[in-house]
């Protein structure tokens, strides 16, 4: 009897106010961005980016499966592509974690704060941190993703500052703040916010070659209409570690821009000790909410020296090529076709 | 030998009333007193000892549950109105042209020819009187009290004062039969080991089958006396208030025997073969009352009756007990097989029996199971002023209940309930500078609780028959499931829940509106401990109405 007294007190202690039933928790579910408030979704894309939306990444191979590339052979609205698989296969991914390990109760709860994990993910074969913060102004949200290799047994002393934890192996890889329009309806969890993608430290945990140092995001998805900043720091590139921007605008009809820089080996020859050498491609790009558009590239650097050339490619609402200047300025159709007027090269 | 002859005489006016009459009616009163008034010291298991016998006469004795009127700690105008209820009984029983047997049965102190019930008294001169003017055509009285000692204590009367006041000549009624626990100059004696008095132990023991000599499967009164009167007189003998030697008076006509019980009919029969040999002790599990003690000689083969249960028997040795756990759930024969007991330290008894005592105004209350189908309605009160957009709405539940009566002690009743309810409600969720949402949920809600009630019928204390009230502690697990329906809903989330536990108090009145059910409202106040968003104090309170059904 002495010992089932406090047996019983220590059961119903630790039973006593088990759940989720919380108000905030459901601010804190409106501050955890959706796919599509971050969605890079060019002309040709649309019907998968509706599947990834709706679909979780099976795995952290999953980044690169999504990137799988198309060849190209400089269509530049094949290149657009592309590179939107590649940035959505990296969000989209991180953020299937975040949404999946945020839709637990939390494993803490304190008055603006929530921290679930460290949950381990079969299906990744890894452990994941996720940790939210609600600002001052009550509308803001800062998060942080920490991912590990495996299982991690026991709840580390780590937070949002802590890049590296090196006694549980769990790796900082996603950080941002965001503001949702609302709390319900269509409005929650698509808002502005920032998203710093911490690549070199995911392709690590991936056993991936360094694909970039990092690679941050601004975006603003309200009332349908997206605007995307991309700057990718630390890309190695031709074994050189280069910096690049990117630009994405798309409107509640579906007409839009892209402004991106890629590297591409379009200028035949090799250089220094037979290497080859890649040239910067500008590529500017914008279209209709019918999906006909027209981009523009230009080539500079690598084999292309202190020469610049210009591409320049129209398509039609089925996005076939209505009209196409190459490097050698050959032109095939007609640039009558073109349907909206040649984006403006910055 | 006197005796005997006595009870052949008796048995001629039953078995004459048997052979015309198929089925005499059986009525009982039962009357158990725990406090003999100043000086007295207060018995344990008087009130035990009226279950024990409402038991057997239910069990084997051919007596319905209705038809056994008692009272526990009354004063003297209770027991007056339960012999005036039984003559009324009577009366009508013998206007149908049927025959009736009444017993009357005393546990409780006495002295100087009157029972003491409490700071009151009966004079056992009326007691004969209301009996003769019964009216039932056999009146069978017991009269237990006594009791003393570490083990046993000193019951009733002292020792200059004896109980059993001139049976010899001031109770000899045609067609009566007065039985005592001892005798003039003797106390009777109550054990702690037994939980109850030696000779009602007895008694009761005899009854389910142990004291059939004869082995035709009924227990006649001349039967039933001569082994209450053997076995309470060995078993007290070493006891430090002496041997104690139960008494009689009778005055009966006839031809034939009194047939009290008839165990051999009964659905459970646990039969003891001939090779064993001891004292052995039938539990009732289910209730942790001791219902039997078997003293086997080695030889014969001895058997009791009990009604479908779980038993434990154990066999008390010098080192040690044997023991065995009894299925008794369908009808048949029980042999009690020692070599299959266990071999059990007296530390770790498992069946020791619980010290209860007491009855209620109804015996039908007192012992055993009721359960019980109702509605509530229970409310959230947000006591720190905090306006959390409806977290807890007010929700309506269906309850299921189930009361277990005196299994700790007397007048306390463990009570378990379960509920389930719900509603549709709306969540409004104040984001602040993100705007507010309101969610359209269905709530649902789960609730399973114990509680520890202290019975108080008002009968016995301000005359209000049939009202009775009910108060104590409950623990209850409540659970709260929030399904978001409608248009808007939040993100990625269907489902929100909390458990917790939440202590409190249940307050109930019931009126019983017959012997087999009562109504019952009440209360209930709780703490509702909100851990989830802040730790929050909140109370639950509850008003709930159930039916019952008193089994």
């Amino acid at each position: 009897m002495r010992a089932a007294v406090p047996a019983l007190a220590a059961v119903v202690v630790a039973l006593a106010g088990c759940g989720n039933l919380s108000q905030e928790d459901l601010l804190f579910r409106a501050g955890v961005p959706a796919k599509q408030a971050v969605a890079v979704v060019p002309p040709g894309t649309e019907d998968e980016v509706d599947d990834a939306l709706s679909t979780r990444a099976q795995g952290l191979q999953a980044t690169r499966r999504q990137a799988v590339e198309e060849a190209c052979d400089g269509d530049l609205l094949c290149e657009t592509r592309n590179l939107a698989r590649g940035f959505n296969g990296f969000t989209f991914f991180l953020l299937d974690i975040v949404d999946a390990i945020s839709a637990l109760p939390p494993t803490e709860r304190s008055p603006g704060r929530r921290v679930w994990g460290p949950h381990f993910d079969a299906d990744q074969g890894a452990t994941f941190r996720f940790e939210m913060n609600r600002a001052d102004d009550g509308a803001t949200f800062s998060f942080c993703l920490h991912a590990a290799r495996g299982f991690v047994g026991r709840a580390p002393a780590v937070d949002c500052d802590v890049e590296s934890d090196e006694e549980s192996g769990l790796q900082r890889v996603l950080t941002g703040s965001f503001a949702p329009s609302g709390i319900a309806g269509d409005s929650a969890r698509l808002g502005k916010g920032t998203m710093r993608l911490e690549t070199e430290r995911l392709n690590r945990l991936n056993g991936e070659a360094r694909f970039a140092r990092v690679v941050d995001f601004a975006f603003d998805h309200t009332d349908g209409q997206t605007d995307i900043h991309i700057d990718m720091l630390g890309a190695s590139v031709d074994e050189v570690e280069r910096d690049a921007a990117y630009d994405f605008t798309r409107s509640a009809a579906g007409d839009g821009t892209l402004a991106f820089d890629v590297f591409a080996d379009l200028v035949p020859g090799d250089g220094l000790l037979g290497r080859r050498q890649l040239e910067r491609v500008r590529l500017r790009a914008a279209w209709l909410a019918d999906k006909a558009g027209r981009a523009i590239g230009v080539v500079d650097g690598g084999n292309a020296g202190e020469q610049t050339f210009t591409i320049e490619q129209c398509w039609d609402t089925g996005l076939a090529t209505v009209y196409r200047r190459d490097v050698g300025g050959e032109e095939n159709g007609d640039v009558g076709q073109c349907a909206v007027e040649a984006p403006a090269l910055d | 030998m006197r005796i005997a002859a006595a009870l052949l005489c008796s048995l001629a006016t039953l078995a004459v009333a048997g052979s015309a009459h198929a089925a005499p009616q059986r009525f009982a009163v039962l009357i158990a007193a725990h406090d003999g008034g100043e000086g007295l010291p207060r018995l344990r298991y008087a009130g035990r000892d009226a279950t024990r016998l409402a038991d057997v006469l239910v069990d084997v004795g051919g007596f319905a549950r209705a038809d056994i009127l008692s009272v526990v700690d009354g004063d003297a105008d209770v027991v007056r109105d339960l012999l005036e209820a039984l003559r009324r009984r009577v009366e009508e029983t013998k206007a149908r042209g049927n025959e009736a047997i009444v017993v009357v049965y005393y546990s409780g102190h006495a002295q100087d020819g009157r029972l003491r019930l409490g700071d009151d008294t009966f004079a056992m001169s009326e007691l004969r009187a209301l009996l003769e003017d019964s009216g039932a055509d056999v009146r069978l009285a017991f009269v237990d009290a006594c009791g003393a000692g570490a083990i046993t204590r000193e019951k009733g009367a002292t020792l200059a004062a004896p109980f059993v006041v001139k049976v010899d000549d001031a109770l000899q009624t045609t067609g009566q039969v007065i039985i005592a626990s001892s005798s003039r100059d003797e106390v009777s004696q109550e054990s702690d080991e037994i939980q109850g008095s030696f000779f009602t132990h007895y008694l009761t023991t005899g009854l389910r089958g142990d004291a059939d000599r004869d082995r035709d499967g009924q227990v006649t009164l001349d039967e039933a006396y001569a082994y209450a009167y053997g076995r309470t007189v060995a078993a007290t003998a070493e006891t430090r208030a002496g041997a104690q030697h139960p008494t009689y008076d009778f005055d009966l006509k006839g031809r034939g025997d009194v047939v009290l019980t008839s165990p051999g009919g009964a659905d459970v029969v646990v039969q003891f073969p001939g090779e064993l040999e001891g004292r052995y002790f039938v539990v009732d599990l289910d209730r942790q009352l001791f219902v039997a003690e078997v003293d086997k000689q080695k030889g014969g083969t001895s058997q009791i009756a009990l009604p479908r249960g779980q038993y434990a028997i154990k066999k008390r040795l010098d080192s040690h007990l044997l023991m065995t756990r009894v299925q008794a759930r369908a009808k048949g024969t029980i042999v009690v097989d020692e070599r299959s007991m266990e071999t059990v330290s007296f530390a770790d008894d498992w069946a020791k029996g619980s010290p209860i005592a007491g009855v209620s105004s109804r015996i039908d209350q007192a012992v055993g199971f009721s359960f019980a189908v109702g509605g509530a309605t229970s409310a959230v009160v947000a006591t720190d002023g905090v306006d959390d957009g409806g977290l807890f709405p007010a929700v309506a539940s269906f309850a299921g209940r189930a009361r277990f009566h005196h299994l700790l002690r007397s007048q306390l009743t463990l009570d378990v309930d379960v509920a389930f309810g719900g509603t549709r409600s709306t969540r409004v969720v104040d984001g602040g500078a993100l705007g507010t949402a309101a969610f359209d949920v269905d709530v649902r809600q789960a609730q399973a609780g114990g509680a520890i009630l202290w019975e108080q019928p008002l009968g016995e204390v301000v005359g209000l028959d049939g009202i009775t009230v009910l108060a104590g502690p409950r623990l209850s697990g409540l659970l709260f499931t929030h399904t978001f329906i409608g248009d808007v809903r939040p993100a990625g989330l269907a489902e929100q829940n909390f458990l917790t536990f939440t202590p409190g108090l249940e307050g109930a009145v019931a009126w019983s509106f017959s012997s087999w059910g009562h109504l019952e409202v009440g209360g209930r106040a709780m703490y509702l401990p909100y851990t989830v968003d802040s730790l929050r104090h909140l109370a639950v309170v509850e008003g709930f109405a159930t039916v019952w059904l008193d089994l």
